[in-house]
C-alpha cells in the first residue's frame, strides 16, 4: 500500500482506540498496530496471534473499523450540497452542458483522438480556464502540465492568453506564472514524476489541474518490450493519478492517442476504425473518456481553411464509452436521449484563435452554417 | 492418556501420587521409564509396576488384523450410494462408497453445486438417506433447489419429506465446520414435522435417520481466507481437517463429497502431465491433493455454453437452453480399475443436469 | 445432544491448546465437569483462560440443523429486485435476488455503474407495486457515483410507479427525496476503507434495518492495483465475500459487486476477455452477469447462476436508467415478475 495518506493506515493507531488496555497490549506485542494489519487479518489469525478470545478480537476489529470508516452520507445530502465545486468549465458552454458542467473534479478524464484533432488545444484551454476565479467557472488554482510528446506549445499558449485577457479582464494578471511545465522523456521518468514530484508540487503550489500530454507517447515508445511489461507501471501510474485526484480534489486530464481497431471494436462500443491506445488495463483506470475525431467533410465548409471540426460522437449506443463515469455521463445521457433515437453529437470547431462549439444533429447532415458559435478563447 | 486410579488393580491412588512425585504423569512417561529404576526411585514394588505395565500394553496395543477379515468387513459394511445417473455410476463403479472421500473440482460456474444438489436430492428422495449439506457460502437457497424439484415427478408429500431429510449447516469458519461434521456422529436426527409420521418405507429402511452422505460445498471457500496468515497454520488446518474427514468417513460409514476449486497449473509443470491435467489442478496445494480417495474433474462442454445469436435486436431471451451438459472425468482414484489400465486417458462421462 | 469432541477442534489459541494437551486434557469430556479454578490449577492456565475454555466446552452441544424444506419455505416469498429492464429481469429469473451476491462485470463504459444506480433506485419501489421497499448502501471505490444521475433515474421511477398505481398510499411516499435519502453512500479511497465499511456493516444494518441492497462499485479497483501479493489478495477477497454472504443471508440483503475485465492469454496465444480478480474469485459470487458490446448494442450475458439457464439479452442505458431495447415502455413487468415467482411456489406446494 503506497498512497499519499499511506501513513494513516500504517501508523500505530492503538492509542486512538477505545478498547480494553489488555487487548491493546497484546496487539502491540504481536505487532498488530496499524489499521492495515488488523483489518487485513482474519478473525482466526488475530485470535491465534494475539491469544485472545473471539469476543475481544471482535471488539478490536470493530474499533479499528470505525476508526478507518469513511464518511457516510446519503445521496440526498450529496445532492443538496451546493458549495462544493465539482466541475471545471471547458470554456465552452455547450460542451459544459454536454459534460454536465465541465471536467469533473476528483476524477481522471481522458481525451483521446488522432493527431491534429485538438487534444493539446483542449489541454491548453483547460490550463487557462483553471486559473479563472470560481465565479467564472474556474477553480482559481495552478496547473501542472506534463509534456511527453513534444515541446510545450508556448507560442500557441501566448495567442490564447491574449484572447483570454480580452474576454475575461477580471482573470489573473499573469497566466503563465501558474502553469508548471515539466518535460519527461520516457516511461520511467513519467512514473517517477507522478509518484514523487507531482504530490510535492500539488501540495506546495496550490495546483488544481494536472494535464498529462500525452500518456500514450511515453508508454507506446516502449512497445517492443511487450504488453505485459508496460502494463504494470501504467496501471501503477493510473492508480496513483486517480488517488491524487481523489485525495487532493484535482482535475486530472490525460491525453491519449488512438490506435487502429483490430477486432476489438466491440470492446468499448466505438463506431469507427480507431480505438484509444493503451488497452483495457488503462481504460479501467479512467473515470471519463472523451473521444475527439476530426471530420474531414467539414473542413471545406464555409469557415475556411483555418477551421477544423471536431466532434465526439455520442450516440445512445455508446455514450458511456465516451463518458466512463456516471458523473459525466449523466448530463451526456440527458443531452442524448432527448434526441429520440437519433445520433446526437457535439461539434467543436477550432480556429487559430477561436474555439467554437455548436450543437448539431449528426445525421441531419448539417453541412451548412454551423448554428451557434458559443465559445471563444 | 493420564494415569488414573482403577485402570488396573495395582494402580491405586497412592501409587499415582508416588509416580507423580517422580514426575510421571501419563502413560507415555510411565512406559518410557525403566521399571527397575522407577521401583527404586518411587518406592513401589517392582511386581506392581510390571503388572501395571502389562495391563497398559494390553490396553493400548493395536491388534493384528488379517487382510481377509478386513475385506469381509468392508464388503458387509460398505454401502454403495448410486448417484442417480447411470453414466456417472458406471464411471464410479456403481456410485459413491461409504467410507470414501470424493472430491469434485472444477472452475466457477461449471455446475459443481448443481451436481451436488442433484445428488443430495436423489439420495434423499430415491434412496431414503439422510444427507448433511455443509454450505459455508450460503449457496443453498430456494433458487438453487427450485429447478431440481420442478423436474421431479413424485408427489409433493414425498418430495417435502425427502427435502426435510437434507440437513443444511452453514459454518462460518473451520471450527464451525468441524462442529458441523460432528452431526454425523449423532445416532438420531429429527425430521421436522415428519417426526411423528410413524414408520413409512424410508424410515424402516434407515430407521435412525443417521446421516449417510455428507456434502461439503465448498471446502476452498472456507480455507482460502486462512491463506492470508501464516502458511504453517494453513497446512496444519488442512492436515487436521483431512484427518477428521477421513476418520469420519471410515468410523461412521458415510460417504463424503467435497467440492474444491481449481487453480491454474504452473506453466512448467503442464508439459509433464497428460492432456486432462493440462491447464488446471485442484486448489489447496500439494498436501490436500493426496487426501481424497477419488477426484472428479468437472468441465462444462463447450457446446453447452450459450452463444448469443447474431440476430439482434429482436427478442431478449435468445437461445435459452433446456439443460446443460457437463463432462466429468476421473483424475484420481484408489479403487477404480480404469484409472490404472488406461493411464493415458482418464475415464470420463458427459451428463446433463436439470 | 451432546458429544465428546477433541479439544483441538474448538479453536482455542495455540498456547491454550498446547497447555491443555500437555496436561492430558484431550476431549471435551475431560473438561466437562470441571470448575475453571480446578482446570486452572491442573493446567497452569490463568483463571480467565480456563473460564473461557470451560465456557466454550459447555457450549459445544449441537443444535438442530436446518433442513432444505425449511429453507425453501422460508425463502419462497422473498422478492427479487426488478431492474426496470424486463429482459434482464427475465434473464435473472425475476430480478436481482436477495440473499445472494451478484457480480456485474464489463468493459469500461458499458454501464456497470448505471446498472448499480438503477438497482439502488428500484430496490426502493414500494411493496404494493411489487417492489422490495428497502434502502440501499453504495460503496464507491472509483468515485463514479453522482447524485444528479440518481435524481434523473429516481424521477423516472417515481413517475412510472405513480402511473401504474394512483391510489396506493405508499406510492405517494415514494418520491425523489425519499429515494435519495434511502441511498447511503461511502466513498472508499483504498481497500482498507472498503474492509472497514464491511466490518462496520453489522452495526450499520442495526441502525438502518431497512437496507436491502449493498453495492460495491467496483470491487476490483483497489484490490487489483493495491496488491503485490495475489495470494493475500484472494484470501482477503474470500474473507470479505464470506462476511458479505453471511450478512446477506441473515439480513435479507442483495449484494451487487462490479468487476473489471482483463485480457487473458490462452495457451495457444489467442486472447480472451475475462472478468478480473482471478479464478478463485469466480467462485465467490452466486450470480455472474457479464456486460459487453455487440454491434453497438449492449448485451448482458448471465455466465453463472444457480437456478436458471445461462443466456444473453440486449439492453440499453437511457436517461431514465436501464431499459429494454425493443420498446420504451416497461410497464407492469415488475408486478408480473413477482407474481410468476410466487405462482411457481404455490403450484409446487399444492
Amino acid at each position: 500500500m503506497s498512497s499519499i495518506a499511506a501513513n494513516t493506515w500504517t501508523r500505530n493507531i492503538l492509542d486512538r482506540l477505545d478498547i480494553n488496555p489488555k487487548v491493546k497490549c497484546r496487539a502491540q506485542k504481536a505487532g498488530y498496530v496499524s489499521a492495515i494489519r488488523i483489518l487485513g487479518a482474519s478473525q482466526s489469525e488475530l485470535q491465534h496471534k494475539l491469544e485472545l478470545s473471539e469476543f475481544h478480537i471482535k471488539n478490536l476489529t470493530a474499533a479499528v473499523a470505525s476508526y478507518a470508516l469513511p464518511k457516510q452520507e446519503t445521496a440526498w445530502e450529496m445532492a443538496t450540497q451546493i458549495e462544493a465545486k465539482t466541475h471545471l468549465t471547458t470554456g465552452c458552454p455547450c460542451l459544459d452542458v454536454f459534460l454536465s458542467g465541465g471536467v469533473a473534479v476528483g476524477g481522471v478524464t481522458e481525451v483521446s483522438g488522432q493527431s491534429g484533432s485538438g487534444k493539446t488545444q483542449f489541454g491548453l484551454q483547460l490550463a487557462l480556464y483553471a486559473q479563472l476565479p470560481r465565479s467564472l467557472g474556474g477553480i482559481a488554482k495552478g496547473v501542472a502540465y506534463i509534456c511527453t510528446e513534444s515541446q510545450f506549445p508556448v507560442v500557441r499558449l501566448q495567442q490564447m492568453i491574449g484572447h483570454m485577457k480580452l474576454k475575461y479582464p477580471q482573470g489573473p494578471k499573469s497566466y503563465t506564472d501558474n502553469i508548471f511545465v515539466h518535460h519527461v522523456p520516457d516511461m520511467d521518468c513519467l512514473v517517477d514524476c507522478v509518484r514523487y514530484q507531482l504530490p510535492a508540487l500539488v501540495s506546495r503550489h496550490n495546483v488544481g489541474l494536472v494535464v498529462v500530454d500525452s500518456v500514450a507517447a511515453a508508454f507506446r515508445v516502449e512497445e517492443d518490450s511487450g504488453e505485459m511489461n508496460r502494463s504494470i507501471p501504467l496501471q501503477a501510474m493510473g492508480y496513483r493519478l486517480h488517488h491524487l485526484a481523489a485525495s487532493y480534489g484535482l482535475v486530472v486530464v490525460t491525453l491519449n492517442q488512438v490506435t487502429a481497431a483490430m477486432g476489438t471494436v466491440s470492446l468499448y462500443g466505438i463506431r469507427g476504425d480507431v480505438t484509444p491506445a493503451l488497452g483495457l488495463s488503462w481504460a479501467n483506470l479512467i473515470t471519463t473518456r472523451l473521444m475527439m475525431t476530426r471530420t474531414a467533410s467539414y473542413r471545406p465548409a464555409i469557415h475556411g481553411k483555418m477551421q477544423l471540426m471536431h466532434h465526439g460522437p455520442h450516440s445512445s449506443g455508446k455514450n458511456v464509452m465516451e463518458f466512463n463515469s456516471a458523473g459525466s455521463s449523466r448530463k451526456l445521457l440527458a443531452a442524448e436521449y432527448n434526441v429520440s433515437g437519433g445520433v446526437s453529437d457535439i461539434s467543436v470547431m477550432i480556429s487559430d484563435n477561436k474555439f467554437h462549439i455548436r450543437d448539431k444533429i449528426y445525421d441531419s447532415g448539417a453541412g451548412g452554417d454551423p448554428g451557434c458559435i458559443l465559445g471563444i478563447v | 492418556m493420564r494415569l488414573t486410579a482403577g485402570m488396573c488393580p495395582a494402580l491405586t491412588q497412592d501409587v499415582i501420587e508416588k509416580l507423580k512425585e517422580c514426575n510421571i504423569k501419563n502413560i507415555l512417561d510411565f512406559m518410557k521409564t525403566d521399571p527397575e529404576a522407577l521401583a527404586m526411585k518411587a518406592s513401589i514394588s517392582y511386581r506392581d509396576l510390571c503388572s501395571i505395565r502389562r495391563v497398559i500394553i494390553a490396553h493400548s496395543a493395536a491388534f493384528v488384523v488379517r487382510g481377509e477379515d478386513l475385506l469381509k468387513e468392508a464388503i458387509t459394511a460398505t454401502k454403495v450410494i448410486p448417484t442417480g445417473t447411470a453414466e456417472l455410476d458406471r464411471v464410479l463403479g456403481g456410485g459413491v462408497l461409504t467410507g470414501e472421500v470424493v472430491e469434485l473440482c472444477g472452475g466457477w460456474g461449471v455446475g459443481k453445486s448443481s451436481l451436488c444438489v442433484t445428488l443430495a436430492t436423489h439420495a434423499a428422495l430415491h434412496l431414503g438417506l439422510s444427507v448433511l449439506y455443509i454450505d459455508p457460502l450460503n449457496s443453498i437457497s430456494a433458487l438453487r433447489f427450485t429447478p431440481v424439484i420442478e423436474k421431479l415427478s413424485e408427489d409433493a408429500g414425498t418430495v417435502e419429506e425427502a427435502l426435510s431429510r437434507i440437513k443444511v449447516e452453514s459454518p462460518a469458519d473451520v471450527w464451525g465446520l468441524l462442529k458441523a461434521l460432528d452431526l454425523v456422529k449423532q445416532p438420531y436426527l429429527s425430521f421436522g414435522r415428519f417426526n411423528t409420521g410413524g414408520c413409512n418405507r424410508f424410515n424402516s429402511n434407515n430407521p435412525s435417520g443417521k446421516i449417510k452422505l455428507v456434502i461439503l460445498d465448498s471446502l476452498a471457500s472456507i480455507l482460502t481466507p486462512l491463506f492470508i496468515g501464516s502458511t504453517k497454520q494453513e497446512l496444519g488446518m488442512i492436515n487436521q481437517l483431512a484427518a477428521a474427514l477421513k476418520s469420519l468417513a471410515c468410523e461412521q460409514e458415510v460417504a463424503i463429497l467435497v467440492v474444491n476449486n481449481v487453480v491454474q497449473a504452473d506453466y512448467g509443470k503442464r508439459r509433464k502431465r497428460n492432456d486432462m491435467y493440462d491447464e488446471w489442478k485442484p486448489a489447496l496445494g500439494r498436501f490436500w491433493e493426496s487426501v481424497p480417495h477419488t477426484r472428479l474433474f468437472i468441465q462444462r462442454l463447450p457446446n453447452s455454453i450459450r452463444q448469443h445469436t447474431k440476430e439482434l435486436p429482436t427478442s431478449h431471451a435468445q437461445n435459452m437452453q433446456d439443460s446443460m451438459t457437463i463432462n466429468i472425468s476421473v483424475w484420481k482414484s484408489t479403487r477404480l480399475k480404469q484409472t490404472v489400465s488406461m493411464k493415458a486417458q482418464n475415464p470420463e462421462v458427459n451428463i446433463s443436469l436439470f | 445432544m451432546n458429544t465428546n469432541r477433541p479439544l483441538d477442534e474448538l479453536g482455542f489459541p495455540a498456547v491454550v491448546i498446547s497447555r491443555l494437551l500437555e496436561s492430558d486434557f484431550v476431549s471435551t469430556d475431560d473438561v466437562q465437569n470441571l470448575q475453571p479454578a480446578e482446570l486452572g490449577s491442573a493446567t497452569g492456565l490463568s483463571l480467565k483462560e480456563s473460564a473461557e475454555v470451560v465456557r466454550l466446552v459447555s457450549a459445544t452441544s449441537i443444535s438442530e440443523p436446518q433442513d432444505v424444506l425449511q429453507i425453501i419455505e422460508d425463502e419462497s416469498d422473498i422478492p427479487h429486485i426488478v431492474t426496470f429492464c424486463e429482459a434482464i429481469d427475465t434473464l435473472l429469473g425475476g430480478g436481482i435476488p436477495l440473499r445472494a451476491i451478484t457480480e456485474i462485470s464489463g468493459t469500461p463504459g458499458i454501464g456497470k455503474t448505471q446498472m448499480c444506480l438503477q438497482v439502488c433506485v428500484s430496490v426502493q419501489v414500494p411493496v404494493s407495486v411489487g417492489g422490495v421497499g428497502g434502502q440501499a448502501l453504495f460503496i464507491d471505490t472509483e468515485g463514479s457515483f453522482t447524485s444528479s444521475r440518481i435524481k434523473d433515474m429516481a424521477s423516472h421511477a417515481v413517475h412510472h410507479v405513480q402511473s401504474i398505481s394512483t391510489d396506493n398510499p405508499d406510492a405517494a411516499t415514494f418520491t425523489v427525496e425519499s429515494i435519495l435519502k434511502g441511498i447511503h453512500y461511502f466513498r472508499c479511497h483504498n481497500y482498507i476503507e472498503v474492509l472497514a465499511v464491511i466490518r462496520h456493516l453489522p452495526t450499520l444494518l442495526q441502525s438502518h434495518p431497512n437496507i436491502r441492497l449493498v453495492v460495491i462499485d467496483s470491487v476490483a479497483f483497489h484490490f487489483r492495483h493495491d496488491f503485490s501479493d495475489n495470494v493475500a489478495r484472494t484470501g482477503l477477497l474470500c474473507q470479505m465475500t464470506h462476511s458479505l454472504i453471511q450478512l446477506a443471508g441473515s439480513h435479507n440483503l442483495a449484494v451487487i459487486v462490479t468487476n473489471q475485465m482483463t485480457t487473458k492469454i490462452e495457451n495457444s496465444g489467442s486472447s480472451q476477455l475475462v472478468a478480473a480478480l482471478g479464478e478463485t474469485w469466480g467462485h465467490c459470487p452466486t450470480l455472474r452477469l457479464s456486460l459487453h458490446w455487440q454491434h453497438h448494442i449492449r448485451v448482458a450475458t448471465l455466465i453463472k447462476a444457480p437456478h436458471i439457464r445461462t443466456s444473453s439479452v440486449n439492453f440499453q442505458v437511457t436517461v431514465a436508467g436501464i431499459r429494454d431495447i425493443s420498446s420504451g415502455s416497461v410497464t407492469q413487468n415488475m408486478a408480473e415478475a413477482q407474481n410468476s415467482k410466487k405462482r411457481k411456489w404455490t403450484s409446487d406446494d399444492s
